[in-house]
C-alpha cells in the first residue's frame, strides 16, 4: 500500500495514484493533526496534493527533489 | 530616411505578405492551429515593431487583429470566412499606409479614421464573446500573478533569461475540475516543463472544510514562469489548450512589476548618468592586478548611489553581483546588474519592443562576450539590391576583360612571334576564365529567387476575384521552387497578373455553366514552373472554355489586323495567337469575345522585354494554356558572331536554331521572296547584306551559302550571312542617346579586342524586307 496509517504518522511511499487520494482523505478526516511523511514518496497524483493542501497538515518533505520542489510551492507553510 | 523605419517597412511588408498567405491557408483549413499561431505571432511581432514609432493607427489595427486571432486561438470565437476578409482588409490598409510611410515618412491624415473603421469591422467578430471573457490572455495586459514572484526569483529569472538567451514564458494552467476523471495528472504535466524558473500552486477557490472536500474535483491552479518557447509549451499543453494561458514575457515585464522608486526626476537623471558612466568605465577596465579592487570600489559606489536614491531593493542585487564578479573574475555580473537597474529606471515605455531594441544595441556597443553569439545566430544578411547589381556589373566587365586574353595570346604569337608566351597567356586565361565563371555563378545564385516569390500574391487575387464573380476557382502551383534571377522573376509579375486575371474573368465558367457541361464545379488555374536548358518555363493553364478562334479571327479582320487571305491561311493556333497583337484588345469591349484578350500585348511586350517568349494554345471547351519562357538571368548573354561584308554582327544565341551551309542552287524565289528547302520544309530566307543595305555578295567560290536558321515569330527563318564565327559571352548594352534612332539593332556589346559589336534586331530586319 502506498498510503499507510501508522501510529505516529501517515506515510506515502513510491508512486501514489489517484485512488490513494480517497484513502489519504479518510485517514486525515480521522486524525486531522497527524503528520504526513513523504520521505519515500516518488510521485503523487494531483488529487493527493490537493488533499494535503486542503488539510493544512504538517508534512515531511520527500527525498525526490522534483517532487519536493513542487510541494514546497504548493504547501509553503506546512513543513 | 531613418534606417530603422526602412527596416520596419521592409519587415512589415514581409510579415503582412506572410500573414496574407497564412490567412488564405487558414480559410481552407480553419482547424489548423499551427497556421493560426504563426499568423498570430506575425501580427504580434508587427504590432511590437510598430510601437517603436508613433504610428498609433497601425498599432491599434494590429492590436485588434491580434485580439481576434487570439480569441480564435483560444476557441472563444468561431472561425468564419468573413473574418478572413476583414483581416485581409486590415492587412491591406496597413500595406497602403506603409507605402505612404515610404513616401513621406508619415501616415495619411485620415489614417486614424480609417483605422477606426477597420477596427469596428473587426470588432463585430469579437463583440459576441469578448464581453463575456475579460481580456486576461492578451499579452498586453499585465499578468497579475507575476507580482507574486519574490525578488530573488525575479532576479534569478531575469539573469537566466538574459544569460541563456531563452524566451521566457508565463503559464497559467487551471485544469478543469473534471480532469482527474479523464486520467489527467496536472502535476505530471507541470513537471514536464524543463526550465522551470518559478511556480506557485494555489487553489482556484478556497478549499472547503475537509469533510466537504471532494478530492476528485480538481481545484488547483498552476502559475509557472519558465524558460521555454511558446511553441514547446503549446505542444506540451496541446491537450489542455483551453485550460492554459501561455504568454511570452520579457525581463522588462518582471522589472515593471516592481514598485517604482519614489525619486525626483533630476535625481533619477543623475542616477541614470552615474550608472551609464560606470557601465562605460567598466568596459574600459582590463587590468587584472587591480581587478578585485575595482569590483569592490565600483560596488561600493553603486551601493551608496542606490541607497541615496531609495532603491534599497537593488542593493542586494549589487552585493550578489559583486560576489559573482569576484568569483568569476569578470565584470559581467556587475554590468548585467547595472543594466537591469537602468532598465527599471526607464519609465515603463509604451512598448517593450523599444526596450528590447535598446538593449540589443546596448549589448552590441558594449562588446559583451555573451552578446556575440546572439548576433551570430542571425545568418541572413539583407543587402540593398543596388550593391549586388554593382558587383554583378563588375563581374560582367571582368568577363569581357578576360575575353581580351585570347586576342593578346594571338598577338603574342603572330605579331611578336613569342610562341611560349602565347601559350602561357592561354594557360592563364583558362584559370581566369574558370574563376570568373564561378564568380558569375556565385553572384547569380545570390540573385536567384524562387518563382513562388511572385506567385504568392495570386492565391489572394484568385480568391478575391472569384468571390466577386461568383466563380469557384482553385489555384494550384507546381514547381514554384524553380529559381531565376530576381529581375526575371519581377518581370514575370505583370504578365502573370494579366494572364491569371483573364483566366478568371473570361476563362473559367460559372459553377452552373461548368456543371452543365459536365465539368467539376471548381475551375482550376494551374501555374507550373520548371527549368529547362537554362530557361525558366512557366505554364499557366486553366480548364475554362478556351478561346473561340472564330471570334478572334472575326475581330482581327474587323480591326484590319489581318487580311481575308491571311485569315484563311492561318492555323487555329496562329489565329489564337493574334490576341498578342498590339491593338487587338484595347479597341473594343472584351465581353464580345468569348475568350480572353485583355492586354495580351502587354503580356507579350513585358515578357519580350525580359528576353522571353510567350505563346498561347487553347482548345475550345477544354481550356487555355499560356507558356512563358524566360532566360534565367539577364546579366551576360551568349551571341553568335556572324560576318557580312567584313563586318561582324551578333545574334542572340537563344534565337539560333542551327547553322547550315546550303548550295546556292537550293534557293528559290516565291513571288518576291527567297526561300530555301531544309529537310523537306520551305524556309524563308533573308540576305543579311541586303537587309543591312551592304554591298551585294559576290558569289562564293564553292557556291555555298552560310545560313543561320533562327526562330522568329513562331517560325524558322534563314538568315544568309558571309560566315559564322565563334559564339562569345558579352554584356549587352542598350543603344543610348543618338543611337536609339538606329533601326535594325537591339544592343551593342564590347568585344575582348576592344571593338564594338552590334546585335541584330532580326525581327525588325525581317519585317522590313
Amino acid at each position: 500500500m502506498p498510503v499507510n496509517n501508522y501510529e505516529q504518522e501517515i506515510t506515502l511511499v513510491g508512486e501514489c495514484t489517484a485512488e490513494e487520494a480517497d484513502i489519504l482523505l479518510g485517514f486525515l478526516l480521522e486524525q486531522p493533526d497527524k503528520k504526513v511523511n513523504l520521505t519515500d514518496c516518488e510521485h503523487m497524483h494531483c488529487s493527493l496534493m490537493q488533499v494535503l493542501m486542503a488539510a493544512h497538515t504538517k508534512i515531511k518533505m520527500p527525498g525526490n527533489e522534483r517532487l519536493a520542489w513542487l510541494l514546497k510551492t504548493a504547501l509553503p507553510n506546512t513543513n | 530616411m531613418n534606417a530603422l523605419l526602412i527596416e520596419f517597412i521592409n519587415e512589415a511588408r514581409e510579415l503582412l505578405e506572410d500573414t496574407g498567405t497564412n490567412l488564405l491557408a487558414l480559410e481552407k483549413n480553419p482547424g489548423d492551429t499551427d497556421i493560426l499561431n504563426i499568423s498570430f505571432r506575425a501580427i504580434h511581432t508587427l504590432k511590437g515593431d510598430s510601437g517603436l514609432f508613433e504610428f498609433e493607427p497601425i498599432t491599434r489595427v494590429l492590436h485588434t487583429c491580434e485580439d481576434m486571432l487570439d480569441q480564435l486561438r483560444e476557441g472563444n470565437i468561431q472561425f468564419d470566412a468573413y473574418m478572413v476578409d476583414a483581416l485581409l482588409k486590415a492587412c491591406d490598409l496597413i500595406s497602403s499606409w506603409l507605402s505612404s510611410l515610404e513616401e513621406d515618412e508619415r501616415l495619411p491624415l485620415q489614417a486614424p479614421g480609417m483605422a477606426d473603421d477597420v477596427i469596428k469591422k473587426l470588432q463585430v467578430f469579437l463583440s459576441d464573446n469578448a464581453t463575456t471573457k475579460p481580456d486576461t490572455n492578451s499579452n498586453e495586459s499585465t499578468i497579475y500573478w507575476l507580482q507574486n514572484i519574490p525578488e530573488a526569483a525575479r532576479i534569478d529569472a531575469i539573469e537566466r533569461a538574459t544569460l541563456e538567451c531563452m524566451p521566457m514564458c508565463a503559464v497559467e494552467y487551471t485544469p478543469d475540475d473534471q480532469c482527474f476523471f479523464r486520467g489527467e495528472d496536472p502535476i505530471c504535466l507541470a513537471q514536464q516543463i524543463q526550465n522551470n524558473l518559478w511556480m506557485e500552486i494555489n487553489p482556484v477557490n478556497p478549499f472547503p472544510a475537509l469533510e466537504d472536500l471532494d478530492p476528485y474535483a480538481c481545484n488547483i491552479c498552476f502559475h509557472i514562469l519558465c524558460l521555454e518557447t511558446i511553441e514547446e509549451l503549446e505542444y506540451l499543453f496541446r491537450f489542455s489548450r483551453n485550460q492554459t494561458t501561455i504568454s511570452e514575457i520579457f525581463p522588462e515585464d518582471l522589472l515593471q512589476e516592481q514598485s517604482q522608486p519614489d525619486v525626483d526626476t533630476p535625481e533619477l537623471n543623475c542616477l541614470h548618468s552615474i550608472l551609464r558612466e560606470t557601465l562605460v568605465a567598466l568596459d574600459a577596465m582590463s587590468d587584472a592586478d587591480v581587478f578585485e579592487g575595482r569590483v569592490k570600489s565600483t560596488s561600493e559606489v553603486l551601493r551608496s548611489v542606490l541607497k541615496s536614491a531609495q532603491m534599497h531593493s537593488m542593493v542586494d542585487a549589487i552585493n550578489q553581483a559583486e560576489c559573482e564578479a569576484i568569483d568569476q573574475a569578470v565584470f559581467l555580473p556587475i554590468q548585467l546588474c547595472i543594466r537591469k537597474i537602468l532598465d527599471s529606471l526607464n519609465k515603463p515605455a509604451q512598448n517593450r519592443t523599444a526596450k528590447r531594441e535598446q538593449r540589443a544595441t546596448d549589448s552590441s556597443v558594449n562588446k559583451d562576450p555573451l552578446a556575440e553569439p546572439r548576433t551570430a545566430n542571425n545568418q541572413i544578411l539583407k543587402v540593398d539590391q543596388a550593391r549586388l547589381d554593382r558587383i554583378m556589373a563588375l563581374i560582367g566587365e571582368m568577363v569581357v576583360a578576360k575575353n581580351s586574353l585570347p586576342y593578346l595570346s594571338q598577338r603574342a604569337e603572330t605579331t611578336y612571334g613569342v610562341r611560349s608566351l602565347a601559350r602561357e597567356i592561354k594557360e592563364q586565361y583558362v584559370s581566369i576564365n574558370r574563376i570568373t565563371q564561378e564568380m558569375q555563378d556565385a553572384i547569380m545564385e545570390v540573385r536567384m529567387l524562387p518563382v513562388s516569390h511572385v506567385l504568392q500574391r495570386f492565391p489572394r487575387l484568385v480568391r478575391d476575384l472569384s468571390k466577386k464573380l461568383d466563380k469557384k476557382i482553385e489555384f494550384v502551383t507546381v514547381g514554384e521552387e524553380t529559381e531565376a534571377d530576381k529581375n526575371m522573376i519581377e518581370a514575370l509579375s505583370d504578365p502573370l497578373i494579366h494572364i491569371i486575371r483573364n483566366s478568371i474573368d473570361h476563362g473559367i465558367e460559372t459553377p452552373a455553366e461548368r456543371l452543365s457541361v459536365g465539368k467539376p464545379e471548381f475551375g482550376t488555374i494551374k501555374v507550373r514552373s520548371s527549368q529547362e536548358n537554362g530557361r525558366v518555363e512557366i505554364e499557366i493553364s486553366d480548364d475554362g472554355h478556351g478561346i473561340d478562334s472564330e471570334a478572334v479571327k472575326n475581330k482581327a479582320l474587323r480591326q484590319g489586323l489581318i487580311t481575308e487571305e491571311e485569315a484563311l491561311s492561318l492555323s487555329e493556333r496562329e489565329l489564337i495567337n493574334l490576341v498578342f497583337r498590339p491593338g487587338f484588345s484595347t479597341m473594343e469591349q472584351v465581353s464580345e469575345l468569348s475568350g480572353r484578350g485583355v492586354g495580351m500585348d502587354v503580356v507579350r511586350s513585358g515578357v519580350e522585354r525580359a528576353g522571353g517568349t510567350v505563346s498561347l494554345s487553347s482548345r475550345t471547351g477544354q481550356g487555355t494554356t499560356v507558356n512563358i519562357s524566360l532566360p534565367m538571368t539577364m546579366a551576360t548573354s551568349h551571341v553568335v558572331l556572324v560576318e557580312a561584308d567584313t563586318q561582324s554582327f551578333g545574334v542572340p544565341i537563344e534565337m539560333v536554331v542551327e547553322t547550315v551551309k546550303i548550295p546556292r542552287s537550293s534557293i528559290f524565289k516565291i513571288k518576291q521572296r527567297e526561300v530555301f528547302v531544309l529537310r523537306e520544309r520551305t524556309v524563308p530566307l533573308v540576305q543579311l547584306r541586303k537587309a543591312l543595305h551592304l554591298r551585294e555578295n559576290t558569289a562564293n567560290a564553292d557556291d555555298e551559302c552560310a545560313v543561320l536558321v533562327v526562330r522568329l515569330m513562331g517560325g524558322n527563318i534563314g538568315i544568309m550571312v558571309d560566315d559564322f564565327h565563334d559564339n562569345v559571352e558579352v554584356i549587352l548594352k542598350p543603344l543610348e542617346g543618338i543611337m536609339t534612332s538606329i533601326k535594325g539593332f537591339t544592343n551593342t556589346a564590347l568585344l575582348g579586342d576592344g571593338s564594338v559589336l552590334l546585335i541584330l534586331d532580326l525581327k525588325e530586319l525581317v519585317q522590313c524586307q
